[in-house]
């Protein structure tokens, strides 16, 4: 019999490879071989993470179809599982091990897509203080915002991106929840600043606006 | 069967009514349209990270009580717990709820609870012990007690010596939580492992089930067995309902909730499942199917 963490510790390998596990001589059969259970488990696994991979980049996902993502996503999982709670926060290294991924090496643009979509993730997830709404700023006519006090919010992100996303990005459907950022991202970016907003999207600021 | 083990619970704060896991992608359409539902479920591990998601949460605070389930905690893993996590959770906690201190105003009517899955792990005493430190570091951490949700499995170890109700008794008894009874569940696991639903359900202590939950499921062939999946993507089987049916006879009407986590259909297809658990819900209050009675 394993002790507690050993056989916690077989099981997560058992999730992450194709090989027999230990687990398998102490898992009751009862009309199931114990291998197909903990299959189920694999499975339930992968769909769980991989569900929230398609979540965090849907663009890089329609730029190479359902299949082909699930399956780097799936390779992605093996070699990066995760390492803390927040499904949501699961994804940093994607964009590199896209870029690495000899199948998608025909798509040299796809690791900036990820790293865009990434950046977005990130502002949208991180603690900060309201954003100035519109008509704030009508409270301090006279004074103008050069006298306000402005200060980059926690979870501004710069993406710098080699290649242009905006034939990568134009397939996004309307109202989706980056649908503002798929809007405003032009063909001679080379640096994107992201900061989150809304319920309905986020703000991308081409480098113009940010000088 | 009726222990007292409930008694560092505070009144329950979610409404003994039928209410809906609120999803990301119903968000804006609840918010512009709020759903006719006595209450929302959300899970935590959404809104940690501040921001805009908080305030979406705080938006939906101000219409409905909102019920905390966390699925990022694993009670069942030895060693320590993440605190890290659990700090967030706990400040996630007092955020959405700043009115929310039991162990100030106890008679306090605070609109949000905490819940959590129990571990898939071996059922013994070396794994209960596991599971009732983590329970009692969460409930230090949070400062009043949680409940914790009986999981769905596809496996059963060999060397587990302790009945998965018995197990909920004992951390019960152990750690004063509640418990949030998934009725599905009890369906799925007692199908995949040849148990006995209605048996389960009337050994699991009444006084300390504060919730329910309801979820579809699906079914894989797998060699010619048949196994149940609970992946929360569809209606809620009639035999599961059934069960419902039986859960209420035996607690009276109990806060439910109506989970959808994969293929989530429209926003009213929650609400009609939700409808449907709460006309159970009112023919058990009028038939006095109360705990206390």
């Amino acid at each position: 019999m394993l002790a507690l963490p050993e056989l916690q510790r077989a099981f997560a390998a058992a999730i992450l490879t194709e090989e027999a596990t230990p687990l398998a001589g102490i898992v009751k059969a009862n009309g199931i071989a114990a291998e197909r259970r903990i299959q189920v488990y694999r499975n339930n696994s992968l769909i769980t993470l991989g569900e929230a991979l398609k979540a965090t980049f849907p663009v890089v996902c329609r730029l190479v179809d359902e299949r082909f993502f699930d399956y780097a996503a799936r390779s992605f999982i093996r070699a990066h599982p995760p390492r803390q709670p927040r499904l949501a926060e699961y994804g940093d290294g994607f964009a590199d091990f896209i870029g690495g991924f000899a199948p998608a090496q025909s798509l040299p643009y796809l690791a900036d897509v990820a790293r865009l979509e990434w950046a977005i993730n990130v502002a949208l997830s991180r603690a900060g203080p309201r954003a100035a709404a519109a008509g704030d700023d009508r409270r301090d006519s006279g004074r103008g915002l050069s006298r306000a006090d402005l200060r980059p919010r926690p979870g501004l992100r710069r993406a710098a991106l080699a290649l242009s996303g905006r034939r990568a990005v134009a397939g996004q459907p309307a109202g989706s929840r980056r649908q503002a950022a798929s809007r405003s991202v032009p063909a001679n970016a080379a640096c994107w600043s992201i900061a989150s907003m809304t319920t309905s999207g986020c703000s991308v600021f081409p480098p113009a606006s940010m000088r | 069967m009726s222990e007292k083990t409930g008694s560092q619970i505070s009144p329950q704060p979610i409404p003994a009514t039928a209410g809906i896991g609120l999803r990301q992608p119903h968000y804006r359409v609840a918010r512009d349209e709020p759903p006719a539902v006595g209450w929302l479920e959300v899970h935590s591990e959404n809104f940690l990270g501040g921001g805009a998601a908080l305030r979406i949460l705080e938006g939906f605070r101000r219409d409905y009580p909102v019920s905390l389930h966390g699925v990022g905690l694993s009670l069942g893993t030895a060693g320590p717990l993440d605190r890290a996590h659990l700090g967030r959770v706990a400040d996630l906690a007092r955020e959405s709820s700043p009115a929310w201190s039991p162990s100030i105003c106890p008679g306090a009517s605070p609109a949000a609870s905490i819940s959590t899955t129990c571990c898939r792990c071996p059922l013994t005493e070396e794994a209960l012990a596991v599971v009732a430190a983590h329970v009692g570091e969460m409930q230090d951490a949070l400062g009043r007690a949680i409940l914790v949700e009986n999981p769905s499995t596809y496996l059963e170890y060999s060397h587990s010596t302790i009945g998965e109700p018995e197990f909920l008794t004992e951390l019960v008894r152990r750690t004063g939580c509640g418990l949030l009874l998934d009725v599905n569940n009890v369906f799925v696991s007692a199908g995949n492992h040849g148990h006995d639903a209605a048996a389960y359900l009337a050994a699991v202590p009444a006084d300390a089930v504060h919730e329910i939950h309801l979820a579809g499921h699906s079914t894989r062939d797998i060699d010619g067995a048949l196994l149940r999946i609970d992946d929360h993507g569809s209606a809620v089987a009639d035999p599961v309902w059934a069960l419902y049916d039986a859960a209420l006879a035996r607690l009276g009407p109990v806060p439910t909730l109506i989970e959808w986590d994969s293929a989530i259909p429209a926003l009213a297809v929650l609400v009609d499942e939700a409808i449907k658990a709460g006309g159970r819900l009112a023919t058990a209050a009028e038939r006095g199917d109360a705990r206390a009675a």
